[in-house]
């Protein structure tokens, strides 16, 4: 039986709130719970809704203590954001290696048969949509007057995601050029590719990062924000504050919701999907993209090879053959990154708190 | 500025030495911070609980979870570093606090010549 008592509808508003960690926030709203049920016990109130409401009221304004909360712990979650960051980067550089050395044996580089390899593009897609999204948020956030800490940290986590995969993706190009650069100039035009591909994520780079230090400058005019910390947590700080809004961003931009009516068009077209609502079903919605993005490759590796008049039967069977491995792989990739970056970057929410919500409001 | 900013500005302080005397949940943290300051500091109860976990964040604070009455309960208590920064604090307060009291009473002493 669900409880929906004054209490329980305060600690859904405040756990809503909280862009936390799952284990920090359960420990928030246990302790919270706790405090709430002794100050209805000890309220100098008669009857318990008014004692609930007597306690709720003693506490202080949900929205204000998650603000409190985000700007208290805004330094570990930097901290927390930077550890991810770099795990991520190591991880993608083994990723590369192992690639580079045995699973694609490409003995030199990355570009020696001249199309790149499909890490290549997979780390470029990453940079890209992750620098997009951290631009368009960033923009927004550059002009919004009512910033607050808790709405700016995404901007901070997209603009890490985006940072590393710019590295990624300068190394490879550096690693390419020199492969193409010591094989002569039968490569040449894989240098000026990967050239224009290292210039575009450092404009985007740039771009994205200027735009958030000027959304985060505009917190100046925030009470008790830690923008006003001296010393050498300032700058960690900033970078906490600078991404805060854009969990309020995505919901502004609309992007879950727009994508979400996308996908309930599709899932209406095609008779193995019954229309669903994407916020209420993620990991189904992250499994359509999924699907979706893995069949994109082999389509598009069809158009090039139609556009450039080379199409002919054995490279159709070879098409035919890696199509269903490199669906899975894209795939595994969208989930994985659904998986590592969706909470992370503000596309999907928790939905505990909302299913609680719900019928009793 | 919000009404309560002086006693944010100090709340670390403050809830460090209540600390001092002894592991305690938050509830009694904030019963003891408006029962020592006379009513004064009469904080939304919520606001103690960011500043509780950034000090045990910092280290200045352990906490565990206990059975109290049948109920759940997180005991805060101080650790060595945070009882370092509570002696730290003291000191600073004690020269800050001497330094205004000794301008305002120069002050009271012009006004009266």
């Amino acid at each position: 039986v669900r409880d929906c008592s004054l209490i329980e509808q305060y600690l859904c508003e405040l756990e809503a709130g909280l862009r936390l960690p799952h284990r920090v926030r359960r420990r928030i709203i246990g302790e919270a719970r706790d405090h709430l049920e002794q100050l209805t016990e000890d309220a100098p109130v008669d009857g318990k809704a008014a004692a609930q409401a007597w306690a709720t009221e003693a506490f202080g304004e949900p929205a204000v203590l998650a603000r409190r909360f985000a700007e208290e712990l805004a330094v570990g979650a930097s901290r927390r954001a930077v550890r991810t960051g770099a795990a991520m980067l190591a991880l993608f550089l083994i990723l590369c290696d192992l690639c580079t050395s045995s699973f694609l044996n490409v003995p030199l580089g990355w570009v020696s048969d001249g199309h790149g390899t499909p890490l290549l593009w997979i780390v470029g897609q990453v940079g890209l949509v992750a620098g997009v999204v951290s631009l368009v948020r960033a923009r927004i956030a550059a002009r919004d007057d009512e910033l607050d800490t808790v709405r700016l940290r995404y901007a901070a986590r997209g603009l890490l995601v985006l940072a590393a995969s710019a590295v990624i993706t300068v190394a490879i190009a550096c690693s390419g050029i020199a492969t193409v650069l010591a094989a002569g100039s039968a490569h040449r035009g894989s240098v000026w590719l990967f050239a224009v591909w290292v210039l575009v994520c450092g404009v985007v780079t740039t771009v994205a990062a200027s735009s958030t230090v000027t959304a985060s400058r505009r917190l100046e005019s925030i009470d008790d924000s830690p923008l006003t910390a001296t010393g050498r947590e300032a700058p960690m700080d900033m970078l906490a504050i600078a991404g805060d809004g854009c969990s309020y961003l995505a919901r502004r931009v609309g992007l879950v919701a727009r994508s979400g009516r996308i996908t309930a068009a599709v899932s209406r077209v095609a008779t193995a999907f019954r229309p669903f609502d994407p916020s209420e079903h993620p990991w189904r919605y992250a499994s359509l993209v999924a699907v979706a993005a893995g069949c994109l490759v082999p389509i598009l590796g069809f158009v090039v090879l139609v556009t450039k008049g080379q199409l002919n039967p054995s490279q159709v069977g070879d098409l035919a053959l890696t199509a269903p491995a490199l669906i899975a792989f894209e795939g595994t990739l969208v989930l994985l990154g659904y998986a590592a970056f969706g909470r992370y970057l503000g596309l999907r929410q928790t939905a505990s708190c909302r299913s609680r919500r719900g019928p009793s409001a | 500025m919000s009404g309560n900013l002086p006693v944010r500005g100090h709340l670390d302080a403050m809830l460090l030495s209540v600390l001092s005397a002894g592991p305690a949940h938050g509830y009694a943290v904030i019963e003891t911070l408006r029962g020592r300051s006379g009513g004064v500091f009469d904080l939304p109860e919520g606001t103690i609980y960011p500043a509780l976990h950034r000090l045990e964040q910092e280290g200045l604070l352990s906490s565990r979870s206990i059975s109290v009455s049948g109920r759940r309960r997180r005991v805060y208590q101080l650790t060595r570093r945070g009882r370092g920064q509570l002696g730290e604090h003291r000191q600073a307060w004690g020269v800050f606090a001497s330094a205004v009291d000794t301008v305002l009473r120069g002050s009271e002493c012009a006004t009266a010549r």
